[in-house]
């Protein structure tokens, strides 16, 4: 209610930031998550900067900070939130359905952080 | 978190839509730095009466008002990224330059000749507004109690700013209060209450 008093930064913000909007878009397309060293090269930045970016994003609740599973023992490519790293999962529940029963340790040395959009 | 599972990547939604959001984020907080000081030269420039000779008659009121709008906005949106500007080097040298540059104005203001009610009422008007922001970085997350006396003191010292402002300002509710000038400004910013965006910013 009070955004007519806040505008003007918003309206220029968004102005400014359109065509690096529109580069992202071009870049990322359907991407499913995004990682620093991506938003590193795409905005030229600094690695600290991006990771500092992408975790303010977290903590605003813009992001979700996931962990990709990088192991070569799954069928399936998957990332799995904080609280699962270092436990195990079944392989039927990320729709491995061919893995019926088989479990798969997600060490956190085969992970990496990526940042999805937040679900609900 | 909500759904504590393992999801595939193919079944991710697309991250560009929150990715835009990040960029307008971080161009939001790159602008408060120039739309900030940039107002405050524009209420300077409308202090000056000068220039309503060489530009156009109402040049003071324009500029002063543009520059109060610009304050506003900047601040707002530098206590939404409060988190952020604390967090970075760059920001946080910003934010002192920011703070100082208003002292400077307020000493000015103070050594002009002549100082009338007007101008003490806006000087600190100014000198509360910074206060506020200053304050906002402090106490990210205020009390009830805390809130209603942001909510008092930014509605006064917007007031006492806008005194300064030439123009005409009237406001009324219902058949219960009418207010002009400084004082309009001060009910509009009291009961339209900026500050549950610092208590409640989602």
């Amino acid at each position: 209610m009070i955004s007519w008093l806040t505008w003007p930064v918003e309206w220029l913000a968004r102005i400014l930031s359109k065509r690096r909007k529109q580069k992202i878009e071009i870049a990322l397309q359907e991407a499913g998550f995004v990682d620093a060293k991506q938003w590193h090269t795409l905005n030229r930045i600094s690695k600290d900067e991006a990771s500092e970016q992408l975790e303010l994003a977290v903590t605003n609740g813009i992001l979700e900070k996931m962990f990709l599973y990088e192991g070569h023992d799954s069928p399936i490519t998957f990332v799995v939130p904080e609280t699962l790293l270092d436990t195990h999962v079944l392989l039927s529940e990320i729709d491995a359905f061919s893995e019926e029963g088989r479990k798969l340790f997600v060490s956190s040395n085969f992970t990496r952080p990526v940042y999805v959009a937040p679900r609900s | 978190m909500a759904n504590d599972k393992p999801i595939p990547v193919d079944q991710l939604p697309p991250v560009v839509s929150a990715l835009s959001e990040v960029v307008v984020v971080e161009a939001r907080l790159r602008l408060v730095r120039w739309v900030f000081p940039g107002s405050l030269v524009l209420i300077i420039l409308g202090q000056l009466k000068p220039l309503a000779h060489h530009f156009f008659a109402p040049f003071p009121w324009m500029a002063s008002g543009l520059g109060l709008w610009g304050c506003i906005s900047a601040a707002h949106w530098a206590f939404e990224g409060r988190q952020s500007m604390t967090k970075s080097g760059k920001n946080k040298w910003v934010y002192i330059f920011l703070v100082v540059s208003v002292v400077v104005l307020i000493v000015v203001v103070f050594a002009v000749p002549n100082l009338d009610d007007k101008k003490l009422a806006y000087t600190f008007g100014v000198l509360f507004v910074v206060v506020l922001v200053v304050v906002a970085f402090a106490v990210p997350k205020p009390t009830d109690f805390q809130y209603a006396v942001f909510r008092i003191v930014l509605a006064l010292a917007a007031a006492g700013v806008a005194a300064m402002i030439p123009g005409i300002l009237e406001v009324s509710i219902s058949n219960w209060l009418r207010a002009g000038g400084a004082l309009a400004v001060f009910v509009i910013v009291f009961f339209k209450s900026p500050a549950a965006l610092v208590a409640n910013p989602k």
